[in-house]
């Protein structure tokens, strides 16, 4: 009897012992939702699946909100601050501090986007997939560059030049410590990626065009005052017999980002009043509420009051929840190429072109048509009509006021001083990056 | 000659050691306690020695029978404790180790193994929220690690268990507590093992300690059963004042001109006691039956439990039924097999916690009280999207369903006496689900909500040892050595899905619209190979021992080696010194690691689930660092054991330093590069520290006894490197710096609040750099803190600044305070009079602060949010008003007040009357009478009196659950309760 169990015990021991040479091994154990780089890019599907990666990036809760919305709408007249976060409260201050964790999470948001482009930029031209054709590829290519260049045109716009990245992150060694290249040198970048997309965009993205990439290099173009050129892209993006008086207000899509129940995002939680269920972190401001004509239909599709607050109606999926509200986000919209096209116009001297562009915008609106335009006040009406048309949706009004050069005489009341051209760099790509050096911003 | 042994209480003793004294010959009592020994006519004495008792020599008289009753021993010498693979009497230790008993261990109401651990010295125990069921902070001999895990390795009969949190979805700051799986009732002892040659042995998990769990088991003779039952209640320890609903409405007139109904359409006249009505007097019950006994060959224990604790917070439940099986059976002289089997069902029904609009302790602080409970449409009253308090207590459904083995099960063959081959299989079973329901009443979803999840998880542990006992003269040598393999194989899903036709359908089945659906699979492998020596030559003791490691989640080095060495001598180990029976002084050296990162953190890999909208993505999800290997800490320290007027007073004393290095830290990198952090070596830490341990027998007589023992320790914790020495920021204020300890705070310094114009406008005048257009602080107005410019500015080039320059920005942060206590430790007085008990513990904790964020919102005055009391009645109105609350406002300024800084940290120290028990054992004469062994009716109270002087709800408190580094920051966090508890225990 015991001498059986004597046996038993040293052959169970022996037996366990034979299976610690397999499932005890080190390398026993390996993952499966996750895998090593050489496994994660190898056809045409998971290259399609990385494609997917940016624009699920470009969806960053870091971005949807602070990132393409808030920050640059506080930073000028188009919105205030009216929720608690104290670092969102800078941006409405003009008070950024390098310190600022909404600026800091912004910041590397837009990066993951670039970081993730990257990857895919650089591994696609090594997959070997007979079904992977030039035209697919150069789509795939083409979708991940565009993301790379929307990231960069919002890192260029606040931060002004930033760290010029283009190859993916693959150790952490010197490489790391890139200083900041010239604004010129971003927008060189943009614009070199967005002309790759233009050219390259094929009927089969998840919904970046090449009218969409044409829509970017001309706002890019009338940022750095070439309007011949933004005109031309204005052109190709929506067509010289363009006409939007048919389409309904912020349906004249060209690419937005977008959101469903399941891919939500959050920001009419952010815009909602209280009473309907949001935080109401973010507001119109007082002064474009009241910049809209008497009669204007945008009026009630952008702002509306409760119990006396303003709240803005572009995010307005209300009764969804926080995260999964499916409001997309207005990347490029015809009417902003129209008024591109009627600036265009009229820095050239036509005013009648000019008028007939920024007429199409004011008539889909119900208001009257602009006549009198001429050489003293047509800056005045395309700014205005502008500010009115694209509020609450990106940083349009701070970008105009700064390339037309008011943003000091329109916000200094508020705060805006010269400095506040850019943001500062976040201090922890300060403490970090040993080769970037803060920029000249007015708390830097 | 022959003779009996029995305990204090007369009742045998079966298996004690009867030997006779300088020699070889002995044997061991009988199932009556009875022994028979043939002894030689010269034979002097006889030693009589049985686990839990004082040694007994007993004098030879020449009589034919002997009647020898053990005493329990007064202060333990004679225990023996388990520590590593082996077990040792306390009085031979050389390491440092503090044992705590089953009754200590079962003091308090709704025991873990955790809050027992407060009874050990050295050890800080947080317990980061008041719900039943939650986590807790262990730090044993202050932090090591910064982006590995802090908690002690806890092993129950030999088998390292898992630990931590299993729960997937978030209910704020909070997780869930993997140890409350064991019962405590079942618990024999625990020690936790603290220095590194004690610790060596359990190689690269035990840098932060090693706790280890004996369960009861049997003992022959007689069999035993118990049955113990507690009745009580939890209740909150204070409640926040929070507004009425009519000063609300001032308020709000005072931040925004208007009344509350203008402003919000919310009428002033409601005024909503949030508080009142989610904290209530909630009951607690407790039932423990156990059987033990067995004879000479197998001893068993086997016990099942139950416990229902529903906390002060309603809603809040944590309830467990457990049983157990342990079995000894010794087949032959050569074969001895052991198994200890344990399982768990528990099912812990959380809300949503702290740092959460949703949240049911946040959202009573910061819901105004003018919002209604209900609206007249019977739907629950809500405001600026902050859940109702009283749904998120009575219809969010969250519920965290354990079922949990923990067995072990071994052989031990002695081909010899003094050799013992074991082999050993451990089992660590755990199958935990989450069901979560959110009614589309709740404000965190509109349609309704499904969230499930399952993480499965398996732990097996083989084990082989050889153990070899010898004397070779005066000279007793121990040696063990062995094979360990472990493979963990981990599990999970989860899903989230919305839009339930209705709210009477809490089924996923039900669900349109799926949200999340993941599912991954993690595990990791360990081989470990272990040898251990210990000698003991009269009053010289001496062990070493030796760990190697292999971790499949290292890629490039996945070995790592622990050494540990001990000594120690013990002056008055064969005669007195002066009033002492023991001297020992001990020193011990020795290197332990920690592996515990995730399982594949060290692989640089790319993740799916990136998708947009319905298109599967995949994206780079970790750069990994294959070079990573363990954080090594090397701990040095010597100890002070005495024992003085007959094992009367009893004391330890240790002083350690301990060193970590190759700190696994989350080392930031620049986020341009797409990654904010790489995992990497770098960095170290520092703890040095200085225990003591005291017990005084005060009395012992047979009707009146009286212990007292005294726990104190001091612990210093420095960060001494970090990758290039760059401070990292946590949670709100904390920041991790070299020089500074782990759970610092950092932030502006307060000056007062501006009462008036001329005072701001000197300090505007500060600045005189023309090129910064910048006021001092932009925006503030008289009403608003003034902040310390700190001095940032080098003007003599001489490198050292010497200067403010005249505005508040980032420059001026600094230090302002730590979360680590300085001070720890306990007084635990233990009265017997007759058949009367008192024992009560006061457990204190001195030099910790809290950052208490509360300020920032429920005293800050800016918004929508409900005030405080005192921050209202306390708010800046006009010059001369003090300088606690600043004015009322919105924008800006508020902004300012609200900045980090000093306002926000309070003194954390707190001395509690943790537990007191009042006990009536009744007379055996009366118990026998009706049939019992005993019958004790006690009442015991838990966290009874607190004296603290801070002004939130409770000091013991961290918003950030069991995070390493972000510690004692209060955010709308649910306190500990007060305990009342009625019982009865039963021997039969």
């Amino acid at each position: 009897m015991i001498k059986q169990l004597i046996h038993l015990t040293v052959g169970a021991a022996l037996a366990a012992g034979m299976t610690a040479c397999d499932a005890y091994d080190l390398d026993a154990v390996q993952p499966i939702d996750s895998v090593p780089l050489d496994l994660a890019v190898t056809d045409a599907k998971s290259a399609g699946a990385a494609r997917a990666g940016v624009y699920n990036e470009l969806q960053d809760g870091d971005l949807t909100f602070d990132g393409y919305v808030a920050s640059y709408t506080y930073f000028s007249d188009d919105t205030d601050w009216t929720g608690t976060f104290p670092t969102r409260a800078q941006f409405d201050n003009y008070n950024v501090l390098p310190s600022n964790n909404t600026m800091g999470s912004m910041w590397a948001g837009y990066y993951d986007v670039i970081n993730t482009a990257n990857n895919l930029i650089q591994v696609l031209p090594t997959v070997e997939d007979p079904s992977l054709t030039d035209e697919v590829r150069n789509s795939f290519l083409a979708e991940a560059r565009f993301g790379r260049a929307i990231a960069y045109f919002h890192l260029v716009t606040g931060w002004g030049g930033v760290p010029l990245i283009t190859m993916p992150t693959v150790s952490v060694g010197e490489e790391l410590n890139v200083p900041a290249s010239s604004e010129a040198d971003i927008y060189a970048q943009v614009i070199e990626d967005a002309t790759f997309a233009a050219n390259n965009l094929s009927g089969n993205t998840l919904g970046m065009t090449a009218a969409a990439a044409n829509a970017l290099l001309a706002r890019v173009a009338l940022m750095q005052g070439r309007y011949p050129e933004a005109g031309t892209f204005a052109t190709a993006a929506i067509g010289a017999d363009y006409d939007l008086t048919g389409v309904p207000y912020l349906e004249d899509e060209i690419f937005y980002l977008k959101f469903s129940s399941t891919d939500g995002q959050t920001n009419a939680f952010f815009f909602g009043p209280a009473a309907l269920g949001g935080r109401y972190s973010i507001a119109p401001s007082a002064k474009l509420y009241n910049a809209y004509e008497e009669g204007d239909a945008r009026f009630a599709l952008s702002v509306d009051t409760l119990n006396g607050q303003r709240y803005g109606l572009k995010y307005d999926n209300f009764t969804g929840a926080a995260g999964s509200q499916d409001d997309p986000i207005y990347f490029f919209r015809a009417a902003e190429q129209v008024l591109i096209l009627a600036e265009v116009a009229a820095r050239a001297g036509d005013f009648a072109m000019a008028e007939m562009w920024i007429n199409q915008v004011r008539n889909r609106a119900g208001l009257d048509d602009i006549e009198d335009m001429d050489e003293s006040n047509y800056l005045d009406y395309i700014l205005q009509e502008r500010y009115v048309e694209l509020a609450m949706e990106g940083g349009f009004r701070l970008w105009d006021l700064r390339r037309t050069g008011r943003a000091v005489e329109v916000l200094g009341a508020d705060g805006y001083d010269a400095c506040d051209a850019v943001w500062p760099f976040p201090q922890s790509n300060i403490d970090t990056n040993t080769a970037l050096e803060q920029n000249n911003c007015c708390n830097c | 000659m022959t003779g009996t042994v029995t305990d204090d209480e007369g009742v045998p003793l079966i298996g004690a050691s009867v030997l006779v004294v300088n020699t070889t010959t002995g044997t061991v009592t009988d199932l009556d306690g009875a022994f028979t020994l043939n002894v030689n006519s010269d034979a002097e004495a006889i030693q009589v020695s049985y686990t839990g008792f004082t040694t007994q020599v007993v004098p030879l008289t020449g009589a034919a029978t002997y009647e020898i009753e053990l005493g329990s021993d007064g202060i333990g010498l004679d225990e023996v404790v388990v520590v590593g693979y082996s077990p040792v009497r306390r009085k031979d230790l050389v390491g440092a180790v503090s044992s705590i008993s089953t009754e200590d261990v079962n003091a308090e109401a709704g025991a873990t193994v955790q809050s027992a651990l407060r009874q050990a010295a050295g050890v800080v125990v947080q317990q980061s929220n008041g719900a039943p069921g939650a986590g807790y902070n262990i730090r044993v001999r202050g932090v090591t690690s910064v982006n590995a895990s802090n908690e002690p390795l806890f092993v129950v009969d030999g088998v390292p268990i898992q630990a931590g949190s299993f729960a997937q979805a978030g209910v704020g700051g909070q997780g869930t507590n993997a140890l409350a799986d064991i019962n405590p009732a079942d618990i024999e002892s625990m020690e936790v093992l603290k220095d590194a040659s004690t610790t060596a042995i359990y190689g690269s998990r035990a840098a932060n300690g090693v706790v280890l769990i004996t369960t009861k088991s049997g003992r022959s003779g007689k069999t035993r059963i118990g049955y113990n039952a507690s009745y009580g209640y939890n209740e909150v320890i204070k409640k926040v004042d929070v507004v009425d609903g009519a000063t609300y409405n001032e308020y709000i007139k005072e931040r925004y001109g208007r009344s509350t109904n203008a402003a919000f359409g919310l009428d002033s006249t409601v005024s909503s006691s949030w508080q009142d009505l989610i904290f209530d007097r909630n009951p607690l019950t407790s039932h423990q039956l156990s059987i033990s006994g067995g004879d000479v060959k197998t001893k068993f224990y086997g016990s099942l439990g139950f416990d229902d604790n529903q906390g002060a917070l309603n809603g809040t439940r944590f309830k467990r039924y457990s049983g157990r099986l342990n079995l000894d059976h010794t087949a032959s002289d050569k074969l001895a097999l052991n198994m200890n089997l344990g399982y768990t069902n528990s099912n812990n029904k959380r809300i949503q916690g702290d740092n959460n609009i949703y949240g049911a302790v946040s959202a009573a602080i910061l819901l105004p009280p003018v919002v209604p409970v209900r609206n007249e449409d019977g739907s629950y009253g809500s405001f600026a999207g902050l859940e109702n308090p009283v749904a998120a207590t009575e219809v969010y459904e969250n519920r965290a369903l354990t079922n949990r083995v923990i067995g072990n099960a071994s052989a031990t063959f002695f081909p010899i006496e003094a050799i013992a081959l074991k082999a050993k299989l451990g089992v660590d079973n755990v199958n935990f689900r989450e069901n979560i329901f959110e009614p589309s009443s709740l404000q965190s979803t509109t349609q309704g909500q499904i969230v499930e999840s399952s993480n499965v998880r398996t732990r097996i542990i083989n084990e082989y040892t050889a153990t070899y006992n010898g004397n070779f003269g005066a000279t007793s040598l121990n040696s063990t050595i062995g094979a360990i393999y472990q493979r963990d194989d981990i599990r999970r899903n989860f899903f989230e899905t919305n839009d339930l036709p209705s709210d009477n359908f809490p089924s996923a089945d039900a669900a349109a619209t799926p949200a999340t659906v993941a599912g991954d699979k993690f595990g990791s492998t360990l081989n470990s190979y272990i040898a251990t020596v210990n000698i003991n030559n009269g009053g010289l003791y001496a062990t070493a021992s030796f760990r190697a490691d292999g971790s499949s989640r290292f890629v490039n080095d996945k070995w790592g080696y622990f050494p540990g060495v001990a000594v120690g001598y013990d002056l008055a180990h064969d005669q007195m010194v002066g009033p002492f029976e023991q001297l020992k002084l001990r020193a011990s050296y020795g290197q332990t690691g920690n592996n515990n990162i995730g399982d594949f953190a060290t692989r640089p890999l790319f993740a799916g689930g990136a998708s947009y909208l319905t298109t599967p993505g995949i994206s780079q999800s970790q750069l990994g660092n294959p070079d990573l290997v363990w954080e090594t800490t090397t701990q040095f320290n010597v100890g002070l054991d005495l024992a003085l007027l007959e094992n009367r007073i009893g004391a330890a004393f240790d002083f350690y330093v301990k060193n970590t290095d190759d700190l696994i830290l989350n080392r930031p990198i620049p986020s341009s590069s797409g990654f904010s952090s790489v995992i990497a070596n770098v960095g170290s830490m520092r703890n040095t520290g200085l225990e003591a341990s005291l017990t005084f027998v005060n009395v012992l007589k047979d009707d009146f006894s009286w212990t007292t023992t005294l726990t104190g320790a001091y612990n210093k914790n420095e960060v001494t490197a970090l990758y290039n020495d760059q401070p990292q920021d946590f949670g709100f204020a904390t920041r991790l710096a070299v020089g500074q300890p782990v759970g610092s705070f950092f932030g502006l310094v307060t000056d007062g609040i501006y009462q008036n114009q001329a005072e701001i406008d000197a300090d505007n005048a500060l600045n005189t750099d023309p090129a910064v257009d910048r006021d001092y602080i932009p925006g503030a107005r008289p009403g608003d803190f003034r902040f310390v410019d700190q001095i940032t500015v080098d003007t003599d080039g001489d490198g050292v600044p010497d200067a403010a320059d005249g505005i508040i920005n980032d420059d001026d942060r600094t230090f302002i305070g730590k979360a680590l206590p300085d001070f720890t430790g306990g007084v635990n007085n233990k009265l017997t009079y007759m058949g009367l008990e008192l024992d009560f513990f006061f457990q204190f904790s001195l030099g910790a602060e809290v950052y208490n964020n509360n300020l920032a919102f429920a005293e800050g005055l800016n918004s929508v949010f409900a005030p405080t009391v005192r921050a209202y009645e306390g708010a800046w109105r006009q010059e001369g008003d003090g300088d606690d609350f600043p004015r009322i406002t919105g924008g800006a300024s508020a902004d300012n007040n609200r900045q980090d800084s000093d306002r926000f940290i309070e003194d954390g120290s707190f001395v509690r009357l943790k537990t007191a028990t009042l006990a009536y054992g009744l007379p055996e004469s009366l118990t026998e009478q009706i049939g019992f062994d005993q019958m004790r009716l006690f009442v015991r109270g838990t966290n009874l009196i607190t004296w603290s002087n801070y002004s939130w709800f409770d000091p013991e408190v961290n918003t950030f659950g069991d995070a390493n580094v972000a510690l004692g920051t209060d955010f709308l966090t649910l306190p500990i309760s007060r305990t009342v508890e009625f019982g009865i225990n039963l021997g039969f």
